[in-house]
């Protein structure tokens, strides 16, 4: 059931989630050694772009159907990396789009990649094509350029739906290396079948830490993954008083979920029992 | 045993939070920044503090603090978001002007197909206005009648309620009369260029309701008479409406479009959606190559499902279905919520990142990682 204004609860459970993001910032920016494990997937970014410069094909990289959101933001820390590489290497980077926002915003990007590499002549705005904004006319575009510029790798990051295994085989047909990343746990077999490498869910916003090792990132991510721990106790905790409550009924066990649920009240002062 | 917190530890939170939020990093966040930067973060903050607030305090704020309603204006400044953002859709038809237009007068490769897709995009949006005005028309015919019978009621009303208005009641009579006997005039006419072909409730409808809003028009036609009129003006409103849709329907501005957005693009839509099946079983056929035990694991697994699904289960083991709804509602659920949880936490961290602009380094950076500015 979603809500449209927090209750006292949520807003606690927010607040111990959101503080270790300061903390761990802090500490990265600090100098703190932070270990993030190995990804296959993000360590097959640099081979895919690497693959293309030999062969001398082109890159695509595909937004899919992300909207302005966090997953964009996510995704536009690879595009910065992967753009970079691109101009090192002198690769040509084929942009499809499929929603105009997103589009200004990931030129944006690319432009600023350029030009840190000193290679801001070899910016080609064309290689950035809106498609379409309508699903399957992003898709049908999406393959007719893959086959036309016959990319050698393939990036699918950010949010997708019906339309993933048709971006995937499409790649898969001209043989590229492909490296797929999605937030929506419905399209990852598809990708897992279709793909050579992916990152499942958060993986992807783990990826831009993994790759740039920017302390914000890298301290973020691993306020993640303390965030994950205290859910993690509140699944057990949940799991053991709805058991406890199954076995001994008699007692008034405390109800985590109708204490989050519990709208504001303006007429207590302090804490009641 | 249940707790009910006040709002005055969490008011207080909030702003210990925002307070030490904004001490600690306002002279972090100005340092090295250019003013263009600093607005659009600025910007950012305000517009996320907004949706901030709005989620976070309740609906209405204690009356000790004013019982002011914070999402009172939610819809407009939701509003004013989505105008904002429908007006980077000029840039996505600037783009197709440009890499296509520019392939068409260099003559490169492919300047066939962006002849195609430039002609398809200026004939449907040719065909699409088209479309809005004529459908506008249909809607504008039916309404002139609906306010026709609110000025009726209104009559009723302001008499009723002794309301002085610029025309004396007889004065708006007589203009009320005028012109219902010019719409049903008009909505006779236009009945009359149906064909055989239009529903006869339709027809039907128009012809009684003009009857009857003539003979009240014709007989001793006084205050008492607008409570019958205004309900027989709406009735006309509404067959007069569906009159104007049947030829609407017939014109050729509607069958145009129709050929172009039902009878191409929907079904080149499905066409791509269709290529799915076949992909799938490529895929499958990739998936189910044994290589390591997982890819096993994940072939019984799928195997499972798809035997627990046919109604041929029963000749191989009837507890085939009660298998795969066990993996489909406790493995596979309980990785997809694992899923989903971690990339909720994720997207929640981005966020602030992106709100507090502590997030923008990452790919707006302009030195060189282990070199100098360039």
């Amino acid at each position: 059931m979603g809500v449209e204004h927090a209750t006292p609860g949520m807003l606690i459970v927010m607040f111990v989630l959101v503080l270790p993001l300061f903390l761990f910032i802090k500490q990265a920016r600090g100098g703190r050694d932070l270990f993030v494990r190995r990804i296959a997937g993000i360590d097959a970014i640099n081979q895919a772009v690497g693959r293309a410069a030999e062969m001398g094909r082109s890159v695509s990289f595909s937004t899919g159907l992300t909207s302005v959101s966090p997953v964009l933001y996510a995704v536009l820390g690879v595009l910065s990396h992967v753009t970079r590489k691109c101009a090192i290497y002198r690769n040509k980077l084929l942009l499809p789009q499929n929603a105009p926002d997103v589009m200004a915003i990931s030129e944006s990007v690319m432009k600023d990649a350029y030009r840190i590499e000193g290679r801001s002549s070899d910016f080609d705005p064309a290689n950035i094509i809106y498609l379409s904004d309508e699903q399957f006319a992003y898709a049908s575009g999406y393959m007719g350029m893959v086959h036309r510029e016959n990319v050698a790798s393939a990036f699918l990051f950010g949010y997708f739906a019906a339309e993933s295994l048709i971006l995937a085989e499409a790649g898969q047909q001209v043989g590229a290396l492909q490296v797929a990343a999605s937030v929506s746990p419905e399209q990852v077999p598809f990708f897992i079948t279709a793909c050579d490498y992916t990152l499942i869910g958060e993986e992807l916003y783990a990826a831009s830490a993994y790759l740039t090792r920017e302390p914000v990132q890298m301290g973020s991510l691993l306020a993640q993954d303390r965030a994950k721990i205290v859910i993690f106790i509140l699944i057990i905790v949940g799991v053991a008083i709805s058991t406890a409550k199954a076995y001994w009924p008699e007692i008034n066990w405390f109800d985590i979920n109708a204490w989050i649920r519990e709208p504001w009240d303006f007429n207590l002062v302090g804490i009641e029992g | 045993m249940m707790l009910s917190i006040t709002w005055i530890p969490i008011v207080a939170l909030i702003a210990i939070l925002l307070g030490t939020l904004l001490v600690t990093m306002l002279p972090r966040f100005f340092a090295g920044r250019n003013y263009k930067q600093i607005l659009i973060a600025g910007i950012t903050f305000l517009a996320g503090l907004y949706y901030f607030l709005d989620f976070v305090l309740p609906p209405k704020l204690p009356e000790m603090l004013g019982g002011y309603e914070f999402s009172k204006y939610h819809r407009e400044i939701s509003q004013g978001v989505i105008t904002v953002g429908s007006m980077a859709f000029a840039l996505g038809l600037f783009n197709l002007l440009y890499v296509h237009g520019s392939k068409i007068i260099f003559w490169k490769k492919g300047a066939i197909n962006s002849i195609a897709l430039l002609s398809s995009l200026f004939l449907m949006m040719v065909f699409t206005s088209n479309e809005w005005l004529a459908f506008e028309e249909v809607n504008d015919k039916a309404e002139r009648i609906r306010t026709l019978a609110e000025f009726s009621r209104k009559i009723e009303s302001d008499v009723n309620n002794n309301i002085a208005t610029e025309k004396t009641p007889d004065e708006r009579m007589v203009l009320l009369k005028e012109h219902a006997v010019i719409f049903v005039g008009e909505t006779q006419l236009r009945l009359s260029e149906a064909k055989e072909d239009l529903p006869r409730i339709i027809r039907d409808g128009i012809n009684n309701q003009s009857k009857e809003i003539n003979k009240i028009l014709n007989a001793n036609f006084k205050f008492r008479s607008l409570g019958l009129l205004t309900p027989k003006l709406m009735k006309l409103a509404g067959d007069r409406q569906q009159l104007e849709d049947y030829f609407y329907k017939k014109s050729s501005t509607k069958k145009l479009y129709d050929y172009l957005y039902e009878g191409l693009f929907v079904p080149l839509g499905s066409a791509m959606f269709a290529l799915l099946g076949f992909y799938i079983i490529s895929a499958g056929y990739r998936a189910f190559r044994v290589r390591s035990v997982e890819s096993g694991l994940m072939m019984i697994a799928a195997v499972v499902v798809m035997l627990g699904q046919i109604p041929f289960y029963i000749y191989i083991s009837d507890a085939l279905p009660d298998i795969r709804l066990w993996l489909l509602e406790i493995p596979s659920a309980a990785a997809f919520r694992a899923i989903k949880f971690g990339a909720a936490i994720a997207g929640l961290y981005m966020a602030i990142r992106m709100w507090l602009s502590i997030e923008s380094s990452s790919f707006v950076e302009t030195k060189k990682p282990g070199g100098g500015a360039k």
